[in-house]
């Protein structure tokens, strides 16, 4: 019955099969060559003579001989300034190495040297080699020696940390991340300095090679979720991660859903909340985005600042946000069911109003509010793209006058106006961009239920919605805990945000076992 | 055939459910005809219905429009069964006309007299209309010449209607308001005869539906309720005037608030208003035969004097009382008579000694009509006077003195 969309999805498969050649992926990795010359040659034609490749030779002075050596790195990537401050006597002639009793390695000898540099790995591969150039890495050949020193002299200049553009808080650290991994990571580990914070690194992307972080806390999150993250991330095959969202796509649950299973943020203090739930945090290098796993839709209407504010109104504003989700979505289909179906359900008066709006205008309602929607939707796209400096008037001149003069010119009925305006208002209180912007596209289909069959369609869309809800998993958590199923403990920071005193336990399905935060509660009211 | 996956499933389920209900109900807003009132007179021996239809382009105008038009119109249509004649009005009005927001429905008193039972089945059975819509009954006049009167503090005279009858209800009491459901339930039980307020144009008549009504200072039709109409049965047998049905709306507990008009000991009047009554109608047989008793307490608060009197002292507010307590004593047992007069029990005495006993209401019912005449009935009333408004000795006493 359905047999025919099979094709199609053997289609969408077909992309998968075929494994694009990677640079050198399957053979063994081929080695160093002892003659130095030849080294810098296989170098410098790998890399295609790029001009910021930076090759200097030198001789150094090693047990009073004098050997051949040079460094390799890439100029912007790497700052070998303390290295050669090490390498140069203050008088630019080579210094001399200690010599040494035993006959120990000019390599190691060089090694056991250059003191100022944190990092020193040992390269005996090409492959470990271009890529250490690639990271921002000094390297260090010497002549007649088939391994060469990677020394971590990475400082590319980036972007200071300032407040993240899209989440921005009253109350909070304005801190949120920058593009270096390095620098993420140190900002996650400043909120939390536990030993248990552990980090994994892994590159991801066949010819980009980006570098990707697990950061989570032993002890507090699931083994089972940390395996599987892993397995999920090592399974990826794909030529290039630019940003976390190639990640978030090819790691999720579902692939079918408009919303969103994977959390994504700029600011360390959520990522670091995430962590002391139990979940898990995936940092891409070259993004500030970071993925925390596994993620429900609660969180999707949660922000850091509920916890930075009174317990009072952060749960109260938690309501508003969940009734402006049904506002948002539900806005424009109700007033057209409404208005089309029900009119008996409209009080007297205000039906009169209705009508008369209405009068003379050509278009049903339901293509009244197409139309409506399809405009903000075009404003809206609009005003982020355009420059600064036009962007604002625009934008709001734009919505106010289009609106205004289509009401006049008779395409459109003022309540129509109201009822867009309201909804596309409501769809910013959403916290999280992507929840929002799952919640517009799904707006449409309601529209058309609501157009074609009245309150009967928006109510048959939503229990269609609530069971793709409900079968929603992410990371083998059921998306709508802890609504379904119900945790009664959990509740205490679902739509509420319960007092501090009252927040003792760690949500349940995140945290296996260790479930108590802390052994004594806090305080209720102030020691007398 | 494989297994579908979860989202076809999904799909399938959605398609499934959508494929239940239909459009068939959709109704753009600019092809509706909102019914505010529906008037029903006897023309031979068919129905002529008239309709006030709302002028919605004139209604929502928010800066009075001037009046070119209207805020209503009215059509009209005869037929042989109401359902039929609504339908016919379809050949002469530009919309079909949607009824759930009916407010009033009209009866003419010819009509009414000939029996209003029949045409309430189409009205209940509707799907489109509602129970919450006010009943009343056009007095020596034709439902379609009330429904044609514009008014000029409301935009739709139905408003008007539907207010002034709520209103009067409650702080005058000569009025009832009867919705649908009410009626249908007094018609069916034969222990109380329905009651329906009459609503007659005071004026001009032939200058209501004109501009001029809603123009003048003074306008020179108004619509005015007036009396409450007595049915035997489902038949208009008379009317009460205002006292009597005051009297109505004390036994039956309805009147939450009123003024008494009672005379000073030496001579002028004193007008009490009443905030507060309590009812209770208790049926018993003694001796085989059925009695009522009625019992009132009222609470009530000196509204005006016109007279010379001394309140302080202890005896005066006690004699008010009993005076009050007389006078309405006295309207409730006129009402009664009137009633009897008719042999309509509208009061539901039947009801109550139903509730008392129903094996002696089972041999009676059949011949209430002529028992009720018969039926003694004992009033009480306990009047209390609670407060003298904002001053206490009326200041005419003094103005005479100086």
């Amino acid at each position: 019955m359905v047999s025919f969309l099979y094709p199609i999805k053997k289609l969408l498969k077909k992309g998968r099969g075929s494994r694009g050649s990677e640079g050198g992926g399957g053979k063994p990795p081929a080695p160093l060559s002892r003659s130095l010359d030849d080294a810098l040659r296989t170098v410098k034609d790998a890399l295609g003579g790029s001009a910021d490749l930076v090759i200097r030779r030198f001789a150094i002075m090693i047990n009073r001989r004098p050997h051949q050596a040079a460094i390799v790195y890439m100029d912007g990537l790497a700052d070998p300034r303390e290295l050669l401050k090490s390498l140069l006597a203050d008088s630019g002639d080579m210094q001399e190495i200690l010599r040494s009793a035993e006959d120990v390695e000019p390599l190691q000898l060089i090694r056991q040297h250059l003191l100022k540099i944190g990092q020193i790995n040992g390269v005996s591969d090409l492959d470990t080699l271009y890529h250490a150039i690639l990271s921002g890495d000094t390297c260090i050949l010497l002549n007649g020696v088939s391994e060469a020193i990677a020394a971590g002299t990475g400082s590319a200049k980036e972007r200071n940390i300032s407040e993240p553009a899209s989440q921005a808080v009253l109350r909070g650290p304005r801190e949120g991340f920058a593009e270096t991994l390095r620098t993420n990571t140190a900002l996650v580990r400043r909120k939390i300095k536990n030993p248990n914070l552990w980090m994994e690194t892994r590159q991801i992307g066949e010819v980009t090679k980006t570098d990707v972080a697990i950061m989570y806390i032993k002890g507090i999150a699931g083994d089972k979720t940390v395996n599987e993250v892993r397995r999920r991330l090592d399974r990826i095959r794909i030529d290039s991660i630019l940003e976390s969202g190639y990640i978030e796509e090819l790691i999720q649950d579902d692939t079918y859903t408009p919303f969103p299973t994977i959390f994504n943020t700029e600011r360390p203090d959520a990522v670091a909340g995430g962590l002391l739930e139990g979940r898990i945090a995936i940092l891409v290098d070259g993004t500030p985005f970071v993925l925390v796993v596994p993620a429900l839709f609660t969180h999707f209407l949660q922000t850091p600042e509920d916890y930075y504010q009174r317990a009072d109104i952060s749960s109260l504003l938690r309501m508003l946000r969940y009734v402006c989700l049904f506002i948002a979505l539900l806005g424009p289909a109700a007033y057209i069911a409404v208005t089309t179906f029900h009119q008996e359900m409209i009080p007297t008066p205000l039906l009169l109003s209705f009508i008369a709006a209405r009068e003379g205008i050509p278009f049903p309602a339901f293509v009244e509010a197409f139309l409506m929607e399809i405009t903000f939707e075009i404003l809206r796209e609009a005003g982020v793209r355009m420059p600064r400096t036009v962007g604002q008037a625009v934008s709001i001149v734009g919505a106010l006058v289009i609106g205004q003069s289509a009401v006049e010119a008779g395409l459109v009925g003022p309540a129509m106006v109201i009822v867009v305006s309201i909804t596309a208002i409501s769809n910013f209180v959403i916290p999280m961009y992507n929840m929002g912007i799952s919640i517009r596209m799904i707006r449409f289909p309601f529209m058309i239920l609501a157009a074609s069959f009245g309150l009967y369609g928006i109510l048959v869309g939503v229990i269609v919605m609530v069971l793709h809800l409900c079968s929603l998993r992410s990371f083998g958590v059921p998306y709508m805990a802890p609504f379904a199923p119900f945790i009664v403990e959990d509740q205490k920071d679902n739509i509420f945000r319960f007092p501090r005193w009252a927040m003792l336990t760690r949500p349940r399905y995140f945290s296996e076992g260790n479930l108590v935060r802390e052994k004594d509660r806090p305080q209720r009211k102030p020691a007398r | 055939m494989k297994t579908p996956k979860k989202g076809m499933k999904l799909l399938l389920l959605a398609a499934a459910l959508l494929a239940l209900p239909g459009c068939w109900n959709r109704k753009e807003l600019n092809e509706l005809s909102i019914a505010t009132a529906f008037g029903f007179d006897a023309r031979e021996d068919r129905y002529l219905v008239s309709v006030q239809l709302v002028n919605a382009s004139e209604i929502a105008d928010k800066q009075g429009g001037g009046g070119r038009v209207p805020v209503v119109t009215v059509q009209q249509s005869i037929g042989n069964t109401i359902f039929e004649s609504i339908r016919g009005l379809t050949t002469t009005t530009p919309r079909k006309i949607y009824s759930s927001h009916l407010r009033i429905v009209v009866i003419g008193e010819d009509l009414a007299r000939q029996g209003i039972a029949k045409l309430l089945d189409g009205l209940s059975r509707d799907h489109e209309l509602r129970t919450d819509f006010y009943i009343i009954v056009a007095r020596d006049r034709k439902a379609s010449d009330i429904l044609q009167v514009l008014t000029p503090l409301e935009k739709l005279p139905t408003d008007k209607m539907f207010s002034s009858l709520q209103a009067s209800q409650r702080n005058w009491g000569i009025t009832a308001r009867v919705d649908l459901h009410e009626l249908i339930y007094d018609l069916v039980d034969k222990g109380k005869d329905p009651v329906l307020a009459g609503i007659v144009i005071q004026g001009n008549e032939n200058l209501g539906g004109t501009d001029a009504n809603r123009h003048a200072v003074r306008p020179p039709a108004t619509l005015k309720y007036q009396g409450l109409a007595v049915f035997r049965k489902d038949k208009l047998v008379g009317w009460l005037d205002d006292e009597q049905s005051k009297g109505y709306n004390y036994i039956r507990g309805s009147l939450k608030s009123t003024i008494v008009r009672l005379p000073c000991p030496k001579g002028g009047e004193l007008a009490i208003e009443l905030i507060h009554t309590s009812h209770r109608i208790k049926g018993n047989i003694r001796d085989g035969k059925p009695v009522i008793d009625v019992r009132l307490s009222v609470e009530g608060n000196i509204g005006e004097m016109e007279c010379k009197m001394d309140l302080n002292t202890p005896r005066s507010i006690p004699r008010l009382e009993k005076e009050l307590s007389d006078a309405i004593e006295e309207t409730m047992e006129a009402t009664i008579a009137q009633a009897k007069d008719y042999k309509a029990d509208i009061f539901g005495f039947g009801s109550a000694i139903h509730r008392a006993d129903f094996r002696a209401w089972n041999r009676l019912k059949d011949r209430w009509d002529d028992e009720f005449v018969h039926l003694p009935v004992h009033v009480t009333v306990n009047a209390k006077i609670r407060r003298t408004g904002s001053v206490v000795e009326s200041f005419l006493e003094r103005m005479e003195d100086s």
